[in-house]
């Protein structure tokens, strides 16, 4: 069976305390400002839309958490395959860190979108295609963190580990084809798309306003994503020395 | 005149500002703890 290193990058056991690495540094302060940023933005420098009224404004937020979720998990994926490869505990420790992140992230999805959909649809949640597979996506990725907690053997727990999440992620391009594929409540792309993006394009999906409140959505919640990986892959090497220091 | 859909978004915009504020919070006392560890950690290897 092949050994994994605890101790792989983890902060060293002899540095006095004060010198050992906080999770949060600039990266996560310059996240916080941009989603700061974007709530000003959105709440008082982005019009209401006509026909939803102030619930599409929810749009700046679910949009970009879901894609932010997406970022999490493939970051759990290549974590995962790097693991299988090299068998490095840093590897590892990086899924870990993204799994839980993209679960936030997921968790946001997922309670978003009905705050959304009641007023717009009249209803909480529909089992179609798109929430199903989201809410499948939250269940193996809480059930992938459910699997760490219960191996105490670190090799064994990071190979069954990295499996799941592999096969986890597999669900991510059926989760984004499944509004092409199937008959659906929830809505197709409406900037995730190439016509989007012509110059020219006589009827845009939205209104330049609107356009830049949804990148800056995106920028800051993508930003915010691998802040927190940061820091929860800077607690996990913490944890890890303080592991082996208390061995 | 658009709806009046708003309570919905701001039910949404706070439930979200919540939910990662407490998921910093959970990384940044895990982080503690574990800080607080490894220092014991360390002093108890130091006297051994």
């Amino acid at each position: 069976m092949t050994s994994v290193p605890t101790s792989a990058a983890a902060p060293r056991a002899d540095l006095p305390p004060a010198t050992l690495p906080r999770p949060f540094g600039a990266l996560f302060l310059l996240a916080v400002l941009a989603v700061i940023g974007l709530y000003i933005r959105s709440i008082y420098f982005t019009p209401i839309e006509a026909v939803q009224g102030a619930a599409q404004k929810i749009y700046y937020i679910h949009v970009p958490a879901a894609i932010s979720a997406y970022l999490a998990y493939s970051l759990v994926a290549l974590g995962s395959v790097m693991h299988l490869w090299l068998h490095d505990a840093r590897a590892d420790r990086l899924a870990e860190s993204a799994a839980e992140v993209g679960l936030v992230f997921n968790t946001v999805v997922l309670t978003s979108g009905p705050l959304w959909a009641k007023p717009i649809w009249n209803t909480w949640w529909t089992w179609d295609a798109r929430l199903t597979s989201t809410l499948f996506l939250w269940f193996i990725f809480a059930a992938y963190l459910v699997l760490r907690g219960a191996i105490d053997e670190p090799a064994m727990r990071a190979r069954f580990a990295a499996v799941l999440a592999i096969l986890g992620v597999l669900l991510i391009p059926f989760i984004h084809m499944s509004v092409y594929l199937f008959r659906t409540l929830h809505p197709m792309p409406i900037m995730l798309q190439p016509s989007a993006f012509q110059p020219n394009n006589p009827a845009p999906p939205l209104p330049p306003v609107m356009r830049t409140t949804f990148f800056l959505g995106m920028g800051a919640f993508m930003l915010l994503c691998v802040a927190l990986v940061v820091a929860r892959y800077r607690y996990a090497a913490l944890r890890d020395a303080a592991a082996e220091a208390n061995s | 005149m658009p709806p009046d859909t708003s309570a919905y978004y701001h039910v949404a915009y706070v439930w979200v500002a919540v939910v990662y504020v407490v998921y910093t919070i959970s990384i940044g006392v895990r982080a503690k703890r574990a800080r607080a560890r490894l220092s014991a950690g360390v002093t108890d290897a130091a006297s051994r």
